[in-house]
Formats: C-alpha cells, structure tokens, sequence
C-alpha cells in the first residue's frame, strides 16, 4: 500500500516537471520573441510611454497563454487581431500605416509575420483599429464627465462641452500626427471608407448623447452631421498645422463654432421674418377684400 | 398583467429563442447603444405616433367646426401624449429617430386633411384603419418582447408603455366605428388602400 502510494507520488512529480518543461519552453520562447522586440523598438523609435504600456499589458496576456486555466481565452481571432494591431501601432511611426508595421506587430506579439494576412485591408485595418480605440477611449472619458447629471449641466453649456471633447479626440492623434494623412487617404478607399464612416458617425453620436441631447426629429442628424463636419475640418487643419502645441488647431476649432452660434441665431432670424411675411400677406389680403368689398358674405 | 403572460410563453412557447441573446456576453469595451430589437421598436412607434398626430392634426383643420371636432380633440389629445412618452423613450435608450420624419409629416397631414375633406365618416373610416394596422402592430412587438423571458426585467417599462397605447389605440378604433366608419363612401377600398399604406410606412421606418 505504501509502495503503491510513493508511486503515485513520484509519477505525479515527474508529470509536474514535464508541464513545467514544456511550457516553460514556451513561455521562453515568448519571451525571447518579445525581448527582441522590445530591442529592435529601443533600437530605432525608442519613443514614448505607449509602446511601454503596451508591452507590459502583453506581458500579462503572454502569462495568460500559458498558465493553465483559461488557455482558451484570448485565443479567438478577434482579440488575436486586436493584439496584433494593437502591438503594430508602435511601429507607426517608423513604418506609417502600412503592412510592414502589422507585420513587426504580429512579431512582437509572438505570431509569424504572416499572421499580416489576417487583415486584407493592410494599413486600412490598423487605422481603424486605431480609431475605433480612440472612440472607445473618448466613450469612457465622456461617460466620466457626462452631461446628463444635473449639477454638471448647469456648469458646463453644450457647446463649451462638445468643443472640448473634439479638442480631447483630435489630441488622441498627435502621436501619429506625421503619417496622419496617409491613415486619411486610407480612409478614404471605398473599402475602408464605409467603416470609416460608421466609425465617425458613432463619434459624433456618443459626444452629443453625453451632451445630453434630447433631440427627436431631423435635427438629430444635423446636429450629428455638422459635429462631423467640424471634426473633419478641424483634423485636416491639424495636421497642416506648425504651430507650438497646436494652438492655431484649438483657434481654428473656436472660430468653427463660432460660426454654428452665428448660423444658429441666424436661422431663428430667417423663421421670424418668415412668421412676419406670413402673417403680412393675409392681413394684405384681407385689406384689398375689404377695400373691394368681397368681404361682406364673411361677416 | 404583464406578468402572467409572460408565466404563460415561458410554459408554452419556444425554448429555442430564450437563450440566443445571453451567449454574446463579453469582457470587451463595447460601444453602449441598444440592442437591435429595441432600436427597432422604439424608432417605428415614434414615426407611427408622429404620423398618427399629423392625420388628427389635418383632420382638424378641416372639420375644427363640425359636430365631431370634440371626438376627434380627444383622440388627437391622447396621440399627443402617446408622442411625448416616445420622445423621452428614444433619448433614454439610445434609439435614432427616422430619418424619415419630414415625410411622414407630410404624409399624415395630407392623410388626414384628405380623408376629412371626404367627409366626416371617411375621416372616421381613416381612423378606423390605421388605428387597426398600429393595434395589430403593437400587438406583434408585444410578442417579440416576451419572446426571451430572461430580458423581462429589462423590457418591463416598453412592454407597460406598449400595452397602454395599444389599448388607447383599440378604444380608438372602436369610437371610429361608433361613428359610422362603416358608411363612409368606398369604405373597403379606402381601407385597404390605407392600410397599405400604414404597413409600408412601418416596414420603412424600422428599416430607415
């Protein structure tokens, strides 16, 4: 019995070493992947905090991959793309939106560089992806500082509200302000152009919903589509923009809602004068019944 | 009410559809809007509201002096109510409204207007048809809701909204017949063709 018991013992150490073996090879193997990486990032862009923060969430996720539960998670495609465009955006800078950049990013994160294929669009998938994380972003921050508690609303107007929170997502882009209108022509390819589209369009429709914004009837979407307007030109401005800390940016983005203030107090001018026209030309036309007499079968 | 329904699907109705919707849960940041059947539904009854106000308002432009001008102000008072409920809804939940909305103003303008300068019993047959399509309309959302009983609890308040305006609508429907829809000049015709109308207004707003 004794014996037996020792048995099962030792063959459940052996089999404890062999796992730790095994995956510890992979963890090693992972590792190594990434410490070249890393090297290579130092090396050439050796640049800001994000490829920093990137790298020390990857260390978790590799950690993940290989403890034993929860191996599955993590696995499915679409994180796995997430990963890999989330690790290529560091090497933006050097390699702009392209599929070089995918490619180191696949490497970094431990995959083949073929793993490039996984995007058809190339450069196109990285942009987005880089958008729709800068929405989400921008979600979470206006969700923090939403509109639609009481006390906030009386402090904050609208406007100042929407303007700061364009000024807070262009911010997002300056890290890639260089090879930032090579991501716009990206986005403008008829295959990327729809996505593009929905991505702006949530944009717009998260900042004016945060804004509290109860509108019901077709202003909902002039409201969104001017927002998008404001965007749009605000980022081609940007990025033509030499100023120190891009001020002239944060002018021109003043003056464009300056100007929605002027057209706004303007259409309110036209609707009256309209009212008053209306209302001139049937007191006109009662005048010229009464003066001919045709009036008279209406009293 | 609303409840002892809902008791009723879950012993009698299709297991299959309960649980589709809990799989898709995930850890993931997601964008917060509403789910689809909700979109859906809200959207549609605010443009049906909307219309519906618009045909009472054309209505009572024309027959403002007639001896049924009291009936159809009640009706129209209700409607009004029915559309400010949808615009608190819509706003809560993340729902866009039509696109469509200056057609449909148009739209049931011109309905109502038309249909009353016909007469007074047209115009009360025009009631007696969309008021018919809107009720078996409400009646088919009610249905999608209590289709997966695990959400009850998160489609209370629109299923209490709904089966309210259903009703109203329905009482709605009956006052058009007790005054004289039936012997309105080409009743059937004019309620099919209605009616027809009414069913592709709905499918395009749930759509657009």
């Amino acid at each position: 019995m004794a014996t037996l018991s020792s048995v099962r013992i030792s063959f459940a150490k052996s089999l404890n070493l062999m796992r730790c073996v095994v995956f510890g090879s992979q963890k090693v193997r992972l590792c190594h992947n990434q410490n070249g990486g890393q090297d290579g990032d130092k090396a050439t862009s050796g640049n800001n905090n994000q490829s920093e923060n990137t790298s020390d969430e990857k260390d978790e996720t590799t950690y993940d991959y290989t403890s034993d539960e929860g191996s599955d998670e993590g696995l499915d495609d679409e994180s796995i793309s997430e990963r890999i465009l989330t690790a290529a955006l560091q090497f933006v800078p050097e390699y702009g939106w392209t599929a070089q950049a995918i490619v180191e990013g696949a490497k970094i994160e431990g995959f083949s560089g073929m793993a490039e294929g996984m995007f058809p669009r190339e450069g196109g998938d990285l942009v987005l992806h880089f958008i729709n994380m800068c929405n989400l972003d921008l979600g979470d921050y206006l969700a923090d500082n939403s509109r639609t508690q009481e006390e906030i609303r009386k402090t904050i107007g609208q406007n100042d509200f929407i303007k700061n929170a364009v000024e807070v997502r262009l911010k997002m882009i300056i890290p890639y302000i260089d090879s930032w209108p090579q991501a716009m022509s990206l986005m403008a390819y008829p295959s990327n152009a729809v996505d593009a589209f929905q991505s702006v369009a949530n944009m717009t429709d998260d900042i004016w919903y945060h804004s509290n914004d109860t509108s019901t009837d077709i202003s909902w979407y002039t409201k969104r589509t001017s927002l998008a307007a404001i965007y749009g030109v605000t980022e081609l401005y940007m990025v033509q923009d030499k100023s120190q800390e891009f001020e002239d940016t944060w002018m021109f983005l003043d003056r464009r809602f300056q100007d929605i203030r002027n057209t706004s107090s303007m259409k309110q001018c036209c609707d009256k004068a309209g009212e008053d026209i209306a209302n001139l030309a049937c007191s006109t036309l009662t005048l010229v019944r009464n003066i001919t007499g045709f009036n008279k079968w209406n009293r | 009410m609303a409840i002892s329904r809902s008791v009723i699907f879950q012993i009698f109705h299709r297991p299959s559809a309960i649980s589709c919707r809990c799989l898709c849960t995930s850890s993931k940041r997601r964008l917060s809007r509403a789910d689809p059947l909700i979109d859906k539904i809200l959207r549609v009854d605010h443009a049906g509201e909307v219309g519906a106000n618009r045909i009472y308002e054309g209505q009572m432009a024309v027959l403002g002096s007639s001896k049924s001008a009291p009936v159809i102000k009640e009706m129209w008072e209700q409607e009004k109510e029915h559309v400010k409920k949808f615009d608190e809804l819509l706003p809560k939940y993340r729902v866009r409204p039509t696109a469509l909305l200056p057609f449909w103003n148009v739209a049931g303008y011109v309905l109502g207007a038309g249909s009353a300068l016909l007469g007074e019993k047209a115009a009360m047959a025009c009631t007696v048809a969309v008021e018919e399509v809107i009720g078996e309309h409400y009646d088919n959302q009610l249905r999608e809701l209590l289709e997966d009983p695990e959400h009850l609890d998160k489609h209370e308040e629109l299923l209490d909204v709904i089966t309210k305006f259903r009703d109203d609508e329905l009482e709605h429907l009956e006052t058009g017949l007790e005054h004289d829809a039936m012997q309105a000049p080409f009743y059937s015709t004019m309620k099919q063709v209605i009616q027809l109308g009414c069913r592709t207004a709905i499918w395009l707003a749930e759509k657009i």
